[in-house]
This record gives C-alpha cells, sequence and structure tokens, in this order.
C-alpha cells in the first residue's frame, strides 16, 4: 500500500483551492499563528498545491530545530482527560483558558530585559583595561627608534604578514588624539608626517610590482595598530587610526588603515558579512574543525562587504573593525573566507581578488567572466566556486590562474 | 504612507502595550510610526473582512510585535537596526541557504535577498525593502526562510520547465509499457489507480497535507508534526490511519465500480504491488527540488 501511495501522492496534479499564500501567511501558519476558519481555508489549498507544498518542505529542511520536540503538543492518546466532550487541544498559540498566565509572562519578560540591559556589554572595554592598554602603547612608544623615511619603500620586499595586535591598541591610540586629522602619507613626500616605523611583526606589508599575480596593481592594506612612532608625535599614531575620509591611494606605502573608534556608530550599509567559523560548506571540514567550539578563535574572525565596495575585518568577534582597502576600481560586493588566512572577495565586472595572508595583501586573480559576480564559495586557497548574474558557475582549482 | 484603519480602532493603551513589548525605542522608532505598522498588519490580515474584537486581540496578541519593531527600524534605515539584524539573522539565511542546496545555489538567493532587504531598489526616490511585507504574524526568522524557500521553489520549477520532459512511460512506473505487458494487470493496475485517486481526493484537506508531506515531499514525521503542530506519534498514527481507510476505499471501489469479488479484488492488489518492481521516487517528484528521499521511511 505504500508504494500504492507513494505513486499517487507522486504523480496526482489537482488544482488546489485559491490562489498560493504570501510568504507571510506560511510562516505564520509554520508557526501556528492562523487557526480557525483561515486556518482551515489554508489548509484546503496546501492539501493540493504541490508548490505550496514543496516551499513547506523547503521551510522544513532549511529549519535547524526541524525535528525538535514541539514543546506543549503532546500525543493526542496521552491528553488529559477534562471531563468535557469537547478534548483539550493543547495547541501553543489558540486561545487558552489560563489568560491568567499572560501577565506573569510579560512581567518575567520585562524582568528580563531588564536585566539584559544592565549586563555589561561584552564589546566595552573596561577602565582598568584601557589605562593599562595605554601604558603599555606609550611604553611600547619609547623604545620605537626615530622614524626613517626610507624604512618603508614600494620596493621592499614582502615580509611575512602577521596580523596586527588586538584592535583595543588601536582603540587607545585613538584616545589620545582624537582630534588630529591624517595627512597624506605618500612616500618620499618629505614635509609630510614621515611615517613611523613600527616594530617587527607591525610594519606594514608590502608587495612588489613583480609579485602580484596579475597585471592590476594592488593596494597593500594592514590591519596594524596605530602605535606610536617618534617620541613625542604621538599625533602619529591617531593619524594611522583615524583617517576620514581615506585619501585613497594606489602607493602600496600608502599603507592606509582606518580604525572605528568605541562609539562611533557603524556605517549603515553592510552588504554581508561572512567568516571561518560559517558553518557552511565552503568550509573544509578536518577533524579539528568539525563540532569546533562556539568559542572557537575562528569565530572572532570576520568580513564584511559594504555597500560602498569597502571591506572590514575584525578578529576580536565584531568589538572593532578595521577597514581593508584594495584597489580602488574593484568593486567588491561578496566574499568567503574559509580559513583564518584565506579570504576571496568577488564582485562586479568579474573581480575576484584573493588573500592567503589573513589580509596583508591581496592579490587580484584572472577574472572568470567579464560579468558581475553574485556570489563565491571557497574551501581553500585553491578551490574557489563564483556564481555569475547571468546564472553560470565557474570553479578554480588552481587559486585562480584558470576558471572553468 | 497611507493608513488603512480597520474596524474597530484599536484603544490607545493597547498600541502602549505593544509598543512596550516590541522594545521598539530600542531602535528609536515613533510610536506613530510602530502604530502605522500595527495598522498596516491588521489590514493585512484581515483586508476586506471586518473582524470582530475578539478576533482582533487575539492576532495582536500572538503577533511578534518585537520582530515587528525590529523590521520597521531597518526599513526606516535605522543603522542599529541593521546591525542588530545582521548579526542575528544574516546567519539564518546562510544556514537556511546551506542547508536547502550545500553546493551553493541558494545561497546566490540568500544574497540577494539580503541585498533586497536592505532595499537596493528604489521606487518615486523612496527606498523599498522587502522587510514591508513583513508584518508580525511571524517570526522574523521564519518568515526569512518562507521568503528564501519560496523563491528556490519557484527557481527550480521555472528551471524544470525548460528541461526536457520525460516520456510518460517513464514518469509514472506501472504505466502500460506495452511489449511484455500483462493486459490483465494493466486494467487491474488502472483500476486500482483510479479507485485510489478518487479515495484520496475525497480525504479531509489535512489528511491529504499529511499524506502529501509523508510520500510526496518525504518528509520526516517529527517535520510533518511541526508543520501541523502535532506531535510525532500523532503523525504517525494519522497516517496508518488514513493508510487504512484508503486500502478500505479502494477495496470497496473494486467492488462497486469495477464488479469485484473479494478474491478478485485481492488478486488485483497483489498483482499490482508485484508488478510496481523498484520505483525511483526521485524520479517521480523531479530532481533538485530537495534532497533524496530515503528509499523506506515507512518503518520509522
Amino acid at each position: 500500500m505504500d508504494r500504492l501511495l507513494k505513486d499517487a501522492m507522486t504523480t496526482r496534479r489537482p488544482t488546489p483551492l485559491g490562489q498560493c499564500p504570501d510568504a507571510e501567511v506560511l510562516a505564520a501558519w509554520a508557526d501556528g499563528t492562523i487557526y480557525g476558519a483561515e486556518a482551515d481555508g489554508l489548509e484546503a489549498h496546501l492539501a493540493d498545491c504541490q508548490r505550496c507544498q514543496a516551499i513547506l518542505a523547503t521551510m522544513s529542511a532549511a529549519d535547524p530545530d526541524a525535528d525538535a520536540v514541539i514543546p506543549n503538543v503532546v500525543d493526542e492518546d496521552t491528553a488529559p482527560v477534562t471531563g468535557s466532550a469537547t478534548p483539550v487541544i493543547p495547541f501553543p498559540h489558540r486561545p487558552s483558558p489560563m489568560r491568567w498566565a499572560v501577565p506573569l509572562i510579560v512581567g518575567s519578560a520585562a524582568a528580563s530585559l531588564l536585566l539584559y540591559m544592565a549586563w555589561p556589554k561584552p564589546s566595552a572595554i573596561p577602565d582598568d583595561v584601557r589605562t593599562s592598554i595605554a601604558r603599555a602603547e606609550r611604553n611600547k612608544a619609547d623604545k620605537i627608534p626615530p622614524v626613517a623615511q626610507s624604512s618603508v619603500t614600494p620596493n621592499a620586499p614582502a615580509e611575512t604578514p602577521s596580523i596586527g595586535p588586538a584592535p583595543k591598541v588601536r582603540e587607545a591610540a585613538n584616545q589620545q588624539a582624537p582630534n588630529q586629522k591624517t595627512t597624506s602619507r605618500a612616500a618620499g613626500t618629505a614635509t609630510a608626517a614621515a611615517p613611523p616605523v613600527l616594530p617587527e611583526p607591525l610594519r606594514p606589508t608590502v608587495v612588489a610590482p613583480g609579485q602580484i599575480a596579475s597585471p592590476s596593481p594592488t593596494v597593500v592594506l594592514t590591519p596594524t595598530p596605530a602605535a606610536t612612532s617618534a617620541a613625542g608625535t604621538s599625533a602619529s599614531a591617531s593619524d594611522l587610526a583615524r583617517v576620514a575620509p581615506l585619501p585613497i591611494s594606489r602607493n602600496a606605502n600608502a599603507g592606509l588603515v582606518q580604525t572605528r573608534a568605541p562609539g562611533e556608530r557603524p556605517e549603515l550599509n553592510v552588504l554581508m558579512e561572512f567568516g571561518p567559523a560559517d558553518p557552511i560548506a565552503n568550509v573544509t571540514l578536518t577533524p579539528t574543525r568539525q563540532g569546533a567550539a562556539p568559542s572557537s578563535p575562528l569565530k572572532n574572525i570576520r568580513w564584511r562587504v559594504m555597500l560602498s565596495g569597502i571591506v572590514e575585518k575584525t578578529i576580536d568577534g565584531g568589538a572593532t573593525w578595521s577597514r581593508i582597502l584594495i584597489d580602488p576600481a574593484v568593486a567588491i560586493t561578496t566574499g568567503a573566507s574559509p580559513s583564518n588566512v584565506v579570504c576571496w572577495l568577488a564582485g562586479k565586472a568579474g573581480a575576484v581578488m584573493r588573500s592567503t595572508d589573513g589580509g596583508n595583501t591581496w592579490t587580484r586573480v584572472t577574472a572568470p567572466a567579464a560579468t558581475d559576480l553574485v556570489s563565491i564559495t571557497a574551501s581553500d586557497a585553491q578551490n574557489a566556486t563564483v556564481a555569475t548574474a547571468d546564472g553560470r558557475r565557474l570553479t578554480t582549482t588552481d587559486g585562480g590562474q584558470t576558471w572553468h | 504612507m497611507r493608513l488603512s484603519m480597520p474596524a474597530p480602532r484599536l484603544e490607545s493603551s493597547v498600541i502602549d502595550r505593544l509598543f512596550e513589548r516590541s522594545r521598539a525605542d530600542d531602535w528609536n522608532v515613533p510610536r506613530e510610526r510602530f502604530e502605522a505598522a500595527i495598522y498596516r498588519s491588521l489590514n493585512h490580515a484581515f483586508g476586506a473582512i471586518n473582524p470582530t474584537t475578539s478576533e482582533v486581540r487575539e492576532y495582536l496578541d500572538d503577533l511578534y510585535v518585537e520582530d515587528l519593531a525590529l523590521a520597521v527600524a531597518c526599513e526606516d534605515g535605522s543603522a542599529s537596526a541593521w546591525e542588530h539584524f545582521m548579526s542575528e539573522y544574516q546567519p539564518v539565511l546562510r544556514r537556511a541557504a546551506e542547508a536547502i542546496d550545500p553546493t551553493g545555489a541558494a545561497r546566490e538567493i540568500a544574497d540577494s535577498i539580503h541585498a533586497d532587504l536592505y532595499g537596493l531598489s528604489e521606487r518615486d526616490g523612496a527606498r523599498r525593502s522587502l522587510l514591508r511585507y513583513f508584518h508580525g504574524r511571524s517570526r522574523l526568522s521564519t518568515w526569512l526562510r518562507a521568503v528564501l524557500s519560496q523563491r528556490w521553489i519557484d527557481r527550480v520549477r521555472s528551471g524544470r520547465r525548460t528541461e526536457a520532459l520525460p516520456d510518460d512511460a517513464e514518469r509514472i512506473p506501472g504505466a502500460a509499457t506495452g511489449a511484455g505487458g500483462n493486459l490483465q494487470h494493466d486494467r487491474y493496475r488502472a483500476a486500482i489507480q483510479d479507485a485510489l485517486a478518487k479515495a484520496i481526493a475525497a480525504l479531509p484537506a489535512r489528511d491529504r497535507l499529511r499524506l502529501s508531506l509523508y510520500y510526496a515531499q518525504g518528509l520526516k514525521l517529527a517535520a510533518i508534526g511541526k508543520l501541523l503542530h502535532e506531535h510525532e506519534a500523532t503523525v504517525s498514527r494519522q497516517l496508518a490511519r488514513t493508510r487504512d481507510g484508503l486500502a478500505d476505499a479502494v477495496r470497496m471501489s473494486l467492488k462497486r465500480d469495477h464488479g469485484m469479488d473479494d478474491r478478485a479484488v485481492e488478486e488485483s492488489l497483489q498483482a499490482v504491488m508485484d508488478d510496481t518492481g523498484s520505483m525511483d521516487v526521485n524520479q517521480l517528484i523531479g530532481v533538485g527540488a530537495r534532497k533524496k528521499l530515503p528509499l523506506d521511511r515507512s518503518k520509522e
């Protein structure tokens, strides 16, 4: 009989009653806030509409709690006998005779809300920590040798990049001279504030033109902390830290970094956000990654693409964000980060950029297509797949050199 | 924005209570704006119907006002609201897309939904966000999954229409195959299929829906239970009851409409059971819409 039923249910083509409901009605029905005559009418349609059934099934597949036990729903055979002819329907959203519970629940919710508002926010930096960070910064600055103009040149060989210290250091530096504005820091400008020589491994990393995989120049940036430079020039630290608006320069020596100070309102135009801890297929599942605890360090690394095309990165779970500027001619709209050091960015006109050092250096790879790219997934530094606006999917297995 | 005020008009205290519950203040949503959203929600739900006071009260009690306030704030361009939405709901969309299609095809849809939620399109100079279609009747996360699922299914269905359709003989296992087919068995099969189709059509809508979700969509009992708000054991029992009822209805139809006696009825049923062979359910449903079904879930 099962086989007959499978055959019958999959091949029948009945005409459903009425029009398909919109997403909200389907969602409300799934959440149990539609009942009575409206629910009856909706079920009459759903019973014969293959499209709506497929949508419900897809919603179920997409629901992480699809198989969870529904609270307050009991097996009808075990429902308590109330003595009335009509059995009690233990449904969470149906009118319940226990209306007095509502004020109790509201009161509990209000108490929870007050507790939540009073709870210290995780992003706030305690004053004593802030003070000690500032003190450490000042001590570090005292040990930095005088600035040398030639210490940072466009042709300097690439050094092993590293992610700078936690942005808390930058915040402390920001507060030292919040009113300082930046100045252009093109190399060779004698009158401009000399670029600071930052202690290893905080020096901006520069990629020589010869090291770029594609003919397009890349702008190198490092989410370096706004460390102070020469003694007494505390303004340099904030110069690095607070660059607004950014005079975007193609000069690889620019090393432009912008860090948002605490309290500064974030940009509204966040297009998307992604990170290596996302539970997505593009993350290579290694035995150490599977079942990574929520407190895994990978969870603190996040990237986000703004509508303006600016890319930002956080390494402290979103407490602070560093703006990563790339070639301004490249309009980035999407990205994927399969590990803590690998990040792929894609955008308009087939632009794809890749970093294998956590965003310190970027390489523009061969464009997979001349059309806009709407999404990218990647499993590692070599393997990635893009989707074009015209519906094609192209894959690379050689780090972006070729696409098929 | 034109405010459509259904009758009865809400008391100010009701709006105040909902406003307080919604935490709209967190997103700096003005009370008037929130009130307009409530009326828009009522209009959408009741349309031209004039609801009773109790219907309106029940509707408002079930409203997810917190999600509604957040949606209103995002629609109005609140930076803090959008940031909260990003952190809370973008992962929801992402995970849903990956669950629907791990190869990443659904993620494109998720990304486009994200752009629509922000409101990249404009009309008459004003940004239009997809969130204007959310009225708080469900959880925001459920609504997002519904939007994603709708677009995904519509894409799959439109793609299927451009593919070459299989021959009817391949599409329906058990259909007359011609060479090697037994004419008597074909007659039995046609009779049983006809009887079964009529019996299914006569079922209550909820039973048909339960059958479809189980047999056609391949959902598990627990997932069906969550959709229908029934316990898993209830779903199982109802399916069994429906199945037995259909079997009785088919037997009765074969006797009444096809003049078969008891022996002929059992013989015909047995012949069809033996003749179905290996059914590829995925072929019946169509490739791409959902994951492969487990071959035997009747023993759940």
